[in-house]
Parts: C-alpha cells; sequence; structure tokens
C-alpha cells in the first residue's frame, strides 16, 4: 500500500500536466510546416521529452508530499517451528559443568548455552523464536518473533550476570502464555534449558497441565547436568529420599512424562553432549510452518528525489542539445 | 530601408498593350509613334500634318492616304503581396525582402511612367495598405514604412477578397508570396487573373530549408496556426528537408506553367538584375 504523509500537495500532480502544454524548448518561427518531414525519431524523442517533464514533476510532487510504502504483512511457508526458548537465569547457570566458578578457558553452562543457541537460531532462519527466563520469578524477554538481530541480542543479553534461585513452574506459565494468541500453525516447542529443577506446587501443576493440553505443545528439555549432582534418571538409594523435595529433578522429568504430550528430555554432562542434543531438536522440528513476515513502513521520498534529479540531469542535457536560432 | 535607392528592371509584355494612354510599351493602338504600321484614309484619322501624298496618288479611290504609327501605350504595374504571417514573421530579412520588392517594382513602374498599384491580401485586404494606380514616388516610402508597422495576420491569405481590387484592364501583376500554403486555394485566382501577365515572386529564405543546424534539436513554430514540432536535426533529415523544398519548388513551376507564367525564386534577397534577367528570357 503506497500512502502519503501530506495528501494536499498531491494537488501539485496536476502541474505535471504543464509539459503536455509547453515542452520547455523556444520556438523557431517556421513558415509552414507541412513542408517539414513528419520524422519518427523526432516524434519519440518528443514524446519522450514530455514524459520524462511530467515524470519530473510527478516525481517532485511526490517526494514532497512523502510518499512511502506503509508496513505490510506477507504470508510466507516456511520449515521451522516456534519455539520458545526458556532459560534459566539462576545462579548455578554461571559454573560450569564441574560445578565451579569458571576460570581460564573453562566455559560456564550459562556460556555453553548461549553459544550453542545462538548457532542453533542461525541454522534455523523460518522459525519463529521467542524468549522466556526465569529465575526466582519469570522474565518475560522476547515474544514469537522472525527478527533474528533480536533473537541473537536476547540470547546475548544472557551474559549479564545470572540472578537467584529457580522457579521453573512460573517460567513455564509464562513460555505457554507466549502461545496464547498465536495462530495455530506449525509446531509448537518449548526448550527449556536448565541445570536444576524445583518442586512444582500441586496448584501450578493443574495449570501447567491445562496449559500444555491446550496449547498442543511439544516440550525438549535440556538438561545441563552438573557433575556429582542427581540426574534425572537416577532412582535414589534410599525411598525415604523419593520425593519432590530431595530429586526435582527427577519429579519434573516425572511430572513432564505424565503430561502425554511429546516430550524428550536431554541430559548434557559436557558442552559436547549439550551441542549434541540441539543438533537432535534441530533434526526433528522441520515441519512446514506457515506464518506471517512483516515488512516494515518504507520511506519512498528519497527514491522520488533520486528519479527527479535523474531525470533533470537527462532533460538538462537535453537542453545543451537544444539549438537556438 | 527605404533611403536606399531600389534598383530598376526593364519589364516588356509579351503581348502588346492596348490602354488608350501614350506610354512606353509597344500597344495595339495606332496614332503618332515611331513606329510606321499603315496608312489609313484621312477621314479616319484626320491629320493633315501625316498626308502620304506617294500613297494619296497611287490609292485607286483617290482619296488622301495617312500614315499612321504605333502607339507606345502606358502598362498598369500591380503588386498582389501575400500578407500571412510568414511573409514577416519576427524575420528582418523577410521583411527587407518584401521592402526591396515593393520599392523596386515600383521605381522601375515609375521609371517608365507606368502607374503602380499595391494590393496586400491577409485575412482581409485592408484599405491601409493598397495603393490604386499611384504615380507620385513620394507615396511608396510612406507605404513601406506603414507595412513595417502592419500586423501580419497568422492566417493564410483570402484571395479572393483581393477580386474586386484587381484591374480590368490587362495589367503587369506580380504576386508576391511565399507560396506556403494549399494550391488549391490559389487556383481561383489565377483563373481571374488570365487576362494579365502574371509574375509569381516565391520568396524563400534558405534558413528554412538549407541553413538549418545539422544536428541538435529544434522546435518550429508554424507562423499561421501556431502548431509546433519538434526536430532532431540530422544530416539525413537535412537532406530530407532539402529534397522536399526542390520538390515544392518543380511544383510551383508546373503550377504556375498550368496558368501561363513562370515563377521567380527570391532566396534571401531581392535582386532586380534577377527580374531584369526574367523580362529578357520571356519576351526576348
Amino acid at each position: 500500500m503506497l500512502a502519503v504523509d501530506t495528501p494536499w500537495l498531491l494537488a501539485g500532480l496536476l502541474l505535471a500536466l504543464l509539459p503536455l502544454f509547453n515542452n520547455g524548448m523556444q520556438h523557431s518561427a517556421y513558415p509552414w510546416l507541412v513542408m517539414l518531414p513528419v520524422d519518427p525519431l523526432s516524434q519519440l524523442i518528443s514524446v519522450l521529452l514530455r514524459l520524462c517533464g511530467m515524470a519530473t514533476v510527478a516525481a517532485l510532487v511526490l517526494g514532497l508530499a512523502g510518499l512511502h510504502q506503509t508496513e505490510q504483512s506477507r504470508e510466507r511457508i516456511g520449515y521451522g517451528a516456534n519455539i520458545v526458548l526458556l532459560l534459566d537465569r539462576s545462579n548455578s547457570m554461571d559454573n560450569t559443568f564441574a560445578g565451579k566458578t569458571p576460570e581460564g578457558t573453562d566455559e560456564s553452562k550459562a556460556t555453553a548455552a548461549r553459544r550453542l543457541l545462538g548457532e542453533f537460531v542461525k541454522q534455523r532462519p523460518h522459525d519463529l523464536l521467542g524468549i522466556t527466563e526465569y529465575s526466582t520469578a519469570p522474565l518475560f524477554v522476547l515474544p514469537l518473533t522472525e527478527n533474528k538481530q533480536a533473537i541473537q541480542a536476547a540470547i546475548n543479553a544472557t551474559a549479564t550476570p545470572a540472578l537467584a534461585y529457580t522457579h521453573v513452574s512460573k517460567g513455564l506459565s509464562m513460555a505457554l502464555d507466549a502461545f496464547a494468541d498465536q495462530p495455530l500453525s506449525g509446531s509448537r516447542i518449548v526448550l527449556l534449558v536448565s541445570d536444576g529443577a524445583a518442586a512444582i506446587d500441586p496448584d501450578s501443576e493443574l495449570q501447567l497441565r491445562q496449559y500444555f493440553k491446550q496449547q498442543q505443545i511439544r516440550l525438549y528439555w535440556l538438561f545441563l547436568r552438573t557433575a556429582n549432582s542427581p540426574g534425572l534418571f537416577d532412582k535414589p538409594q534410599d525411598a525415604r529420599d523419593d520425593n519432590a523435595g530431595a530429586m526435582p529433578e527427577r519429579y519434573l522429568h516425572l511430572f513432564f512424562s505424565s503430561l502425554d504430550i511429546p516430550y524428550q528430555a536431554y541430559q548434557a554432562e559436557s558442552p559436547d553432549a549439550m551441542q549434541q542434543a540441539i543438533a537432535d531438536i534441530n533434526r526433528l522440528e522441520h515441519a512446514p510452518l506457515h506464518y506471517r513476515e512483516r515488512i516494515p513502513k518504507q520511506d519512498l521520498s528519497g527514491t522520488c528525489y533520486l528519479w527527479a534529479t535523474g531525470l533533470l540531469a537527462l532533460l538538462l542535457m537535453v537542453k545543451f542539445c537544444e539549438v537556438r536560432r | 530601408m527605404a533611403n536606399r535607392q531600389p534598383e530598376i528592371f526593364q519589364y516588356r509584355l509579351a503581348m502588346p498593350g492596348n490602354r488608350v494612354y501614350p506610354g512606353a510599351h509597344a500597344g495595339r493602338r495606332v496614332s503618332s509613334g515611331q513606329l510606321f504600321k499603315r496608312h489609313e484614309p484621312l477621314i479616319a484619322y484626320p491629320d493633315p500634318r501625316r498626308i502620304d501624298l506617294r500613297a494619296s496618288v497611287l490609292d485607286v479611290f483617290e482619296q488622301y492616304r495617312v500614315r499612321v504609327y504605333q502607339q507606345h501605350s502606358l502598362v498598369d504595374v500591380l503588386l498582389l503581396a501575400d500578407m500571412s504571417a510568414s511573409m514577416t514573421g519576427d524575420k528582418p530579412d523577410k521583411q527587407q525582402v518584401f521592402a526591396d520588392c515593393l520599392a523596386s517594382i515600383a521605381e522601375s513602374a515609375f521609371s517608365y511612367g507606368d502607374s503602380f498599384s499595391f494590393i496586400a491580401c491577409g485575412a482581409t485586404v485592408e484599405p491601409r495598405y493598397v495603393l490604386m494606380q499611384c504615380k507620385q514616388r513620394g507615396a511608396i516610402p510612406s507605404l513601406i514604412s506603414r507595412l513595417q508597422t502592419a500586423r501580419f495576420a497568422p492566417q493564410n491569405p483570402r484571395w479572393q477578397n483581393a477580386l474586386p481590387y484587381l484591374p480590368a484592364s490587362p495589367s503587369l501583376l506580380f504576386l508576391l508570396s511565399d507560396f506556403h500554403f494549399d494550391l488549391n486555394t490559389l487556383k481561383p485566382l489565377l483563373h481571374h487573373l488570365r487576362q494579365h501577365a502574371v509574375v509569381p515572386l516565391v520568396s524563400w529564405q534558405r534558413s528554412e530549408y538549407q541553413d538549418l543546424p545539422e544536428w541538435g534539436l529544434v522546435s518550429f513554430q508554424d507562423s499561421e496556426n501556431r502548431s509546433t514540432r519538434t526536430l532532431f536535426m540530422r544530416p539525413a533529415l537535412l537532406r530530407k528537408i532539402g529534397q522536399l523544398f526542390d520538390q515544392r519548388r518543380r511544383q510551383l513551376q508546373s503550377f504556375f506553367r498550368a496558368f501561363g507564367s513562370e515563377p521567380v525564386f527570391l532566396e534571401d534577397h531581392y535582386n532586380a538584375a534577377q527580374l531584369q534577367h526574367y523580362f529578357l528570357k520571356r519576351t526576348a
């Protein structure tokens, strides 16, 4: 859609008719035009000159009126998914996989996650990505968007020092909320990246079950396991320890498994394993995706002035070719 | 313009004149003169000074015979000029040709003692620019100065309007125009001019067909109807224009020959010697 900033200036377009009446050349009197041959080349040049003049005036007026293209959305089909990255911002993410503060060339879990997710985003050009983080409270970072620059920036922003604890249920709710008013197109994925878990209270559990069902979510849990910490699939040696308080990871995994949704958990104990897991997800999620691409408003007045300048230069050149008698 | 002494030329008519008034041109009238024509009875030409005794004695009817001579008679000279805009436009050259031509023809007529008439025919014939049977030299400069300030209408001449001003007796008639109009409009006039000796003077400017620029864009505007045409001049087009004018020249010649006259092409300048040459060729 083309539009202008100051519509009343469009009245100036009437001026574009002027070249029809006067081609701007100095006339030399001639007794009888019938004596001059009808020359197709000259006629063509004459018509082109008038058209050039009209186009110049029109371009100038449109430039003055501020011609622009309004914001548009384009329907596109790509291969990808709607992905919400749910990142853990708890303190422990700033430690290495060995559970220590990173020193020298050591890479913290957050850094590794940042690096690998950055690559992951780069490989998936058609995905709609959103980012949600959680710590003690959930952090809303970015809604589902196709703007890769914004996504990269949001991922890079996790380089700031991590926050306090892990409150996964709130984070999950917020991640699911991101899909709330999105059309159902392509697969919907929540990629939970965390290095720990927390118990989910029964109220939240009920709500989450409902949400997961409603939104038709596929859940991937990339669990960055710190050395010597309980894994997802470990069974406690002591039956007394078998509760959500003592082994939150195991119980969260059990909760996810019980949701009756496509769910996959990856337990990564090193950056390499993590990369493996992400490549796995990358491979799995390639369903056709129907989405609308937004094209922002484009100012065309610059183009108008450029054309006017070019045409004026052309007309000036022709003026120099004119013979004055 | 008019200060210069106009060049003159001698003209003769191929056909002898029939005017009563004595003048400088061979005529059909007999009276006093230099060239003996025939004998007439004294009763027909009662001039006892010219009684030819020998012829009277030899006359079988025993009547007095009188010698009669060819009388030279007057010729009316008339300049019928096209007064459309294309004849002057805003170019001083064309006006110069116009004025020179007028002054020269008038002066030549006066040098013979003939009368000179001038009719300017535009969309109408304006009495201001009409001179009838004039024999006074002084009238010519004032007419020329009047013509120089005249507004030449941007319209082809309506020759029909000039008909009432034309003389009834055979005259020498110069028709000055650029003939840049449809020749069919001229046909009715030429039919009316059959009894006159018509000399079409075609006033053309070389700047209109030869001295055009070889390269470049030129916008031409018609002097009569104000329409314009832009031409991208190049040597090929220039040649084509030259050819068109040559063609037009031949067309004019054949057109006027059909009416028994031969056009004179005045290119850029009026030259009395050209007319002199023309009359020598025509009446030799």
